[in-house]
This record gives structure tokens, sequence and C-alpha cells, in this order.
């Protein structure tokens, strides 16, 4: 007996889910599979080095540049495409973290409650009041430019979210039924988190996973705009709008539009994606007897 | 004088998966100042019938055909404008699980006054004047008009869902499994009631339970339902001393009395139908200790053993000489 | 009649505070307890079904879970065979916990939605170690029939299954640790009427075969009429009167019990019985008045119940009722047991 992820459930469920939330997955699974090709082959299919400078700067899309070049004359495109890598990276790292440790604080805190957990949501919460992009950028301020630096912040600004929701949850499962039951049959608090609640926490892990990666590129991209975030000459799209923003007015509109464009492709990737999931994972219709 | 006639009512329920079929053509009269006693196990379509006749039938459910005459007047005939003046002046129900119908963020008696001024020109005070005399009338303290639902007990909404239903003075009021959420003792009185409001204001009731003993204790006529078809109906008295249907027999016997002898409790085998693919011929028939062969052939005709008493069943004589 | 004593319980309370923060037991207006459970006493013998009646909010589901220690009771002692269970450490519990076992009222919600009825069932073998892979297979499926239910059924989930078949799942899981003692919390209170004779019928033979002793909660008391051979009526946290099924149901002395048993109604019209009503509502079990629990409704109630807790009064051996108020009965068993 154990937690056992089975293919046929999801297959199973896929199959009962409403037309627009396959669309949803299908769409957003597109997106997402592109950037992750983009982040696994990026070096190896990008016509240009993507740190190589040229003489044939500002150039606007071509044939050559399908994306024009920047103000050092490095292909806008090859940059983008490999600072998938960086900015994917940092939000799928920044996610993961704020996930587990959301996950263990939310459980200790929702299963075992007392003190422990009034003091955590009074911690929580006054985290939670902050406005999150300011507390990320308070963060990032502190630790200074960098790529682990800047996935720390966005980690720390998603925790208490995620700290709420996970210890909801918790508290939810425990108070139903059988798991009094599995008190009388003499489990112990361990077996019971770990054989009965941390199902519950599987179900939405997909889906908070790929949410908080749609967060995460966001804030990135915000901390990038600001001239915090990834450090150059990394390239991450953040900082290329950043870089790009001074000559947007006299013209060269691909220095923004473009890494725009690849912010919103993991926004939207994303969010459909986990909007699609849920909608399968999580069917709310209730059957017909 | 028939207050509520129910002629070849039948109403579905046109899901994904087929029609349940949960009314299947029933007939019901209830006369002026009787009570009605609709029973059977969950499933077989006693609420869905009271929906049906109250013209609530929630989607995605349709009357497909029969009467319901109000009063002489068909009630599916109606315009919307007029089905709205009968509602709740004329036909009044006290719903299932009404702990939860009472909205929580209203006194209660604010919950009354609202059907009063709704239909009637009448000025607020007459109104919450009203509401304390309802209250009352159900066992109630009066002062309890000011306080929300979530102040009274259980049994104290149970009985305001009562007065509200009685607020525009019905002819004609369904009870849905009052007594169910109810402890035996407020339980009780509100059976009591009942049979005082019956009694008193001389009101028709029809009130659907799958607890026999309710029934038998406030109810004049008892009609047994199962899988969307009433397989027995008679008086009281008539139902319990010579009821011939084999259900109404297994229904009876799985209620055990609390005086006398310890009867052993006796359940029936086999799990209520499913409506959207009844057995054929008789339902009843895979639960049936009596079943042959044509009960799984032929539906069984209504017949008429005696005034007020009619049973659906094939084998009905010979089941009534053998007890 | 030197029966085993299985389950003694001795002034047995529970109290919840309902004073929620820290803030409020330093600042509030004293105390508040919710006493569910308020000082019961009485002795189970082996092999008997004891039943606990009462209406909803009388206290008798938190007094099951305190006696099989699902709840801290706040004071009162718990003793099964002898050995007090509120002292034991958590290991000594565990082990405890294979002798008493619970049934609950809801079969829906007391079953893990995620789970086979395979894997439910042989949960308890894996939390005790007592076997594994096959083994656990097998006795998996020689409890399934013994509840009634086939091979095929242990991998179904539970929402694929009647109530009823929920219910017999939810005794099969009790008995997987071979118990001495189950409460039976209401068994068939959320089922069908048609279903329920099934179940009581299983319970019955499950006794007989295995020597059960069973603490059976109803607030159904026809049923436990026909279910119980000692029975205790309980109100607000207390016991009212207490003594064998006929005892109670044919000369029962307390006012609440007659008031109970007049209410239930009979089928067959008629005999519409006088039913004797009470005034007002049940009151709530916070910070109830000194006295007797019954005194706000009891038809019988004079001022001394106001002040002080009713006297037991013995009408025979086994049969006591606490009231100040009603006439005849003896200070003590003893005086019946020469």
């Amino acid at each position: 007996m154990g937690i056992r992820i089975r293919w046929e459930n999801f297959v199973k469920l896929y199959k009962l889910a409403p037309f627009s939330a396959k669309g949803n997955f299908l769409v957003g699974l597109f997106f997402v599979s592109l950037l992750v090709i983009f982040v696994l082959f990026g070096p190896y299919i990008v016509p240009y080095n993507p740190l190589t400078m040229s003489d044939s700067e500002l150039v606007p899309p071509s044939l050559e540049h399908f994306m024009g070049t920047d103000v050092l004359g490095r292909d806008l495109f090859s940059r983008m495409v490999v600072g998938t890598r960086y900015s994917l990276g940092a939000s799928f790292f920044a996610t993961l973290i704020g996930l587990i440790i959301g996950l263990l604080l939310g459980s200790s805190s929702g299963f075992f409650g007392g003190k422990l957990d009034r003091l955590l949501v009074l911690l929580m919460d006054s985290l939670y009041v902050f406005p999150n992009f300011i507390l990320m950028l308070i963060m990032a301020i502190v630790l200074g430019q960098g790529i682990w630096q800047s996935a720390l912040a966005i980690a720390i600004g998603g925790i208490p979210g995620r700290f709420r929701m996970i210890r909801s949850l918790t508290i939810s499962v425990k108070e139903r039924g059988f798991i009094e039951a599995e008190r009388v049959l003499g489990a112990s608090n361990w077996h019971i988190i770990r054989y009965h609640i941390t199902p519950y926490y599987l179900s939405v892990l997909f889906v908070q996973l790929s949410l908080g990666m749609a967060r995460g590129s966001l804030s990135l991209a915000g901390l990038g705009f600001l001239g915090l975030g990834i450090p150059p000459p990394t390239p991450d799209w953040g900082a290329e709008l950043n870089a790009g923003r001074p000559f947007y007015l006299s013209g060269h509109w691909w220095l923004v539009i473009f890494p725009g464009i690849f912010v919103l492709i993991a926004m939207i990737g994303f969010n459909l994606l986990s909007e699609g999931l849920d909608t399968i994972m999580n069917p709310t219709m209730r059957r017909l007897h | 004088m028939s207050v509520i006639e129910v002629k070849n009512l039948v109403a579905y329920f046109f899901t994904p998966f087929g029609a349940v079929r949960a009314v299947d053509n029933i007939n019901l009269d209830i006369k002026k100042g009787t009570a009605l006693g609709l029973a059977g196990e969950s499933g077989c379509g006693k609420t869905t019938a009271a929906y049906a006749i109250m013209n609530l039938m929630p989607f995605p459910g349709r009357i497909v055909s029969g009467e319901v005459l109000l009063k002489g007047l068909d009630i599916y005939k109606m315009s919307e404008e007029d089905l709205r003046k009968v509602r709740w002046k004329e036909m009044a129900m006290v719903f299932q699980g009404s702990m939860a119908a009472l909205n929580p963020l209203y006194k209660v008696g604010a919950q009354i006054t609202e059907p009063i001024l709704l239909h009637e020109d009448t000025s607020n005070e007459d109104a919450i004047e009203r509401a304390r005399n309802l209250l009352e009338l159900v066992g109630i303290e009066p002062s309890r008009v000011d306080s929300y639902p979530w102040e009274l007990s259980g049994g104290m909404r149970q009985r305001a869902m009562v007065a509200m239903a009685l607020a525009c003075n019905p002819s004609f009021l369904i009870a849905d499994e009052p007594t169910t959420a109810l402890d035996v003792i407020v339980s009780a009185q509100v059976m009591d009631l009942i049979k005082n409001l019956r009694d008193n204001l001389e009101l028709s009731m029809m009130l659907i339970t799958h607890d026999i003993s309710v029934i038998a204790q406030t109810c004049d006529e008892l009609a047994v339902m199962y899988a969307g078809k009433i397989v027995e109906k008679a008086s009281v008295s008539e139902m319990f001393e010579m009821s011939a249907h084999p259900y109404t027999h297994a229904l009876i016997k799985a209620f055990p009395s609390i005086k006398g002898e310890n009867r052993k409790l006796e359940g029936i085998p086999g799990s209520p139908p499913d409506l959207i693919d009844p057995p054929t011929g008789c339902r009843f028939h895979p639960r049936c200790p009596f079943a042959q062969e044509i009960c799984t052939l032929e539906e069984p005709e209504i017949e008429v053993i005696s005034e007020d008493h009619i049973i659906a069943c094939h084998f009905w004589e010979e089941i009534d000489e053998k007890r | 009649m030197h029966e085993k004593i299985f389950i003694k319980v001795e002034n047995l309370t529970k109290w919840f505070d309902l004073r929620s923060s820290f803030t409020e037991k330093i600042f509030g207006e004293g105390e508040r307890y919710v006493k569910a459970v308020d000082g019961i006493n009485f002795e189970i013998k082996e092999g008997e079904t004891f039943g606990l009646v009462g209406e909803s909010g009388c206290g008798k589901s938190t007094a099951a879970k305190t006696i099989i220690r699902l709840l801290e009771p706040t004071s009162g002692s718990v003793y099964f065979k002898g050995i007090d269970i509120n002292r034991l450490t958590l290991e000594e519990m565990k082990e405890i916990r294979r002798h008493l076992q619970i049934v609950f009222q809801d079969p829906y919600a007391s079953l893990n939605p995620r789970a086979t009825a395979h894997d439910i069932i042989a949960e308890p073998f894996d939390i005790h170690g007592v076997a594994s892979g096959e083994e656990a297979s097998y006795k998996v499926l020689t409890l399934l029939k013994d509840v009634g239910l086939a091979p095929h059924h242990a991998y179904r989930y539970p929402h694929e299954f009647s109530g009823g078949q929920r219910q017999r799942l939810g005794i099969a899981r009790a008995l997987a640790l071979e118990p001495d003692f189950i409460v039976m919390d209401e068994p068939v209170s959320n089922l069908d009427v048609s279903v329920r004779a099934a179940i009581i019928q299983l319970i019955l033979e499950l006794q007989k075969k295995m020597g059960l002793t069973y603490l059976f909660i109803a607030h159904d008391l026809s049923l436990v009429k026909i279910l119980c051979d000692e029975v205790n009526v309980m109100y607000l946290g207390k016991i009212m009167e207490s003594g064998t099924s006929d005892e109670i149901f044919e000369s029962m002395m307390h006012p609440y019990t007659k008031a109970l048993i007049s209410a239930v109604p009979i089928a067959d019209p008629t005999k519409r019985s006088k039913k004797i009503f009470l005034t007002g509502d049940i009151p709530t079990p916070i910070n109830p008045p000194p006295g007797c629990k019954f005194q706000t409704r009891c038809p019988l109630v004079s001022d001394i119940c106001r002040i002080e807790e009713p006297p037991a009064r013995w009408y025979s051996a086994s049969h006591v009722a606490y009231c100040h108020n009603i006439e005849g009965g003896e200070e003590s068993p003893e005086f019946y047991l020469k």
C-alpha cells in the first residue's frame, strides 16, 4: 500500500473532462513543450551564439536574424531561446523551493495545530498581506543580483500563499471521518500523513507547479526589468526587456516585443496547462446516479 | 371535496445516461382535511412526486404527462403569473433537510413574513403579528421572530419551516421527511403539530417519509410507492390490518415495535432498482418473495379491492389468503 | 453471576474547552466548557451487547470515543480487563487498540475514498505488522466472506459500493485485528430501511461466532430493544437510568425514559400511545446549572433538583434510576444481591 500515481486514472479522468479543459490542457502542453525543448536543446538549435557580439547592431527582424539584433549586435532570437533555460530554470527552482517549504510548513501547521500553528499563521499572514511583488523586490534587493538570488526571492514570495493552501487542505482532510478510523486502528501520525494526506497533496502538486511557473516567469521578468534578477551577459527575458526599453521609442520595437512574447508564451502556456490539468484532475461535476 | 387530484402523472429526469423514470403514472386524490402519507424507500420517486405536484421540477426533470388539479384547476395549464399566485397561497411545501433551507442571514420573522408580504396586501406590522401567531401555533415562543436560524435548535427550525409554509393559509401542505433528521421526542412534537393542523385548520396534507410508523400515527391514508409507481393505497387502518402487497408487508416488518413482543427485524433483500432501466413487468419482482413468471412479463394492473383500497399485484389474493 | 467485567467506566468526563485563544483564557469571562460527558459510570460484561441511548447532543458518541481513547478524557478512568487504558504509553496503547475497535455511523465518511476495499481492510495489518503480501490478502478475502461480501469486491473503491455494503466493509476493517470489543456507533442509522435488517443480522452473527462484546449506540429505540442486553439512557452527559432491556422498556422509572419511550411512533394506527410531552427544548451542554441535568424539562421537577444531584435508586440488582422525585428503590444494589 502506498502512493501510486496511476496513469490509468489520469487517462480515465482525461476522457471525462469537458472539451474546454482538454483544449486548455493541450494548448498549454504545446507551449510548455516548446519551452522545454528550448531549455533542453536551446544552445544546439540556435543559429548564433547568444553571447557573440557583432557589428550588425540594432538590425530589425530579417531572414538572417529572425528577431533582429540587440544594441551589441547579438542575435535576439538566439538570446531568447537560450535565455529560456535561465528564465524558466530560475522560475522552476523558485517554484519548487516555494512549494516544498510551503508544503512542509503548511502540513505541520495544519496537522498539529496548537501554538506552532498559531505562530506560523501569524507569520505567514503578515507576509501575505505584503503586496507580493514588493516582497520579492525587497528580497531581491537584500540578496542582490544573480540567478540564485532571484530565484530565492521569488520562492520566498510564493511561500505564504502555498502555506495557506496546504494548511487548509491538510485541515480539511484531517477532519474527515476515515482519518478518525485510522487512529482507532492504531496508526501513528506519521503513517496517517504519509499514506492518507499526502495523496491529496499530489493531486494539487502538478497544478501548483505549473501555476507557479507562470507566476515565476512573470516575476522574474519583472525583476529583470527593474535591473535586478539575472545579471548580464546571461540572456534573460526580463533583462532583455529592460535593455530594450530605451530603444523602443526610437523605433526598435523588436527589442521589447519579442522578449515580451516569450514571457507571454510562458505565462499563457503554464496557465492554460494548469487550468486544464486542474479541471481534469479535480472533477467537480457530480455524477448522476 | 377533493383539494388535490393527481391524474396519471408522469415525470422523468432527462439525463445524459437516459431518462430516469422517477414518477411513472401515479394517481392520488386528497380530500379536504385529510392527510395522505406517501411511503417508500429512498429513490422510489416520492420527493419527485412532491416537486411534480408543486410544478417545481428541477432541471433536468420535466413533467411528461398527466394532470394535477388544485381545487379543480389544472396546475400545468396555468400561466406563470397564476402559478405564482397559487404557490404558497394555496399549496406550500416543507422541504427535506429544511434546517438548511432557512437563510442564515435573515431573522426567522422576516422569512415568515416574506411570503405574506409578497402575496397579500398587508402592512409590515400585521405581517409580523401573523408571524408571531404562526410561531405560537407551531409551538415556538412568539418572541423568536427576532431570532436568527442558527439560534434555534433543529426541531425548532423544522417547526419554523412549517410556520413559514403556513404563512398564507394554504389549503394544501406537502411535508417531505419532516421527522427524519430529528430526535424522537422532537419528532413526536412535530407529528403532534401535524395532527393538530389537520384537525384544527382542516388542512389537507401529503406527508412523505420512509418511516411507516410516522404515517401510522399521523395520517388518514397511506400510499406506498415503489420505483416510481404506487403499488398500494388504502386508509391507514385498513392498510395495517389488511395490506396485501408484498412490498407493503416488507416495509411494515422493517420497523420493529417498541411495545410488545420482540419481533425479529426483517429486511428486504436486494436494493432499489435503477430507474433509468427498471425491471420489466412488475418493478418489484426481483425482490419479491412471491414472484412468478408473469411478474417478470406483465405490469400488474391497478385493482380496486374495496372503496379506498387499491393494489397493483398479480397475486394479491393468494398472498392475502396465506396471511 | 460472576461474569467477567470487560470494560469498567468510572466517573468519566469529557469537557471541551470553548475558549479558543490564549488571550481569551486570560481575559475572558471565565470558564466555558461543553460538558459533553459529565461523570458516567458503568460496567460492560464480557459477551454482552451494551446499549447507550439518548437524543442527539446527549454525549453518547463522545462517550464511546472517549472509552476507546479516541478522545482523551478530562477526568475519570476506563479499565479494559482491569487495565487503566489512560495510563498507558503510546506503545502500550497501540497494542491495546487491537482489542478495542469501532464501526462508525457514516459508512462513506469513514472509508478512504482513494483506497480499494482490499487496502482498507489490509491497512491494520500493515500498521501492526501482523501480515503482509499474500498472507494479508488471504486474510482480507476471509474477512470479506465473513461480512457477506464477495472476493471480487476487494478491488473496488468505496463509491462503487452501496450503503449497506460500505458498512459491511467498515465492519470487516474493525474485525481485521481480531478485537474483543467493538463500539457500534449508530451502525444502521444512515442506511436505508430495507438494508438495516441484514446488517443487524450480520452484527449478531459475528458476535456469536467470534465472541464479541458490543457497545451499541443508537437513537432508534426499537432497535435497541431487540439487540441490547443492557441499556443506559443518557441525557446531557449523564446517565439517567440503567438496566436490562426489559427493565428499561417495560418497567422504566425515570421521567426522561418515560418521555423518550412514549415518543417512539408505533407502526400500528390502532395503538396511538399517550405521549408524554416535555416542555422546552434541550438546553446546551455549555456550563450547565448545578443539580439534575434534566431540571429544565422534567415534569416532576422540584426545588431540590436545582441544587443537588439526584441520588441513585436501585430497583433490582441491575436497574437504577437517578432522580429525586420518584418512588421506591433502594440506596444500593447490595440489597438485591442477598
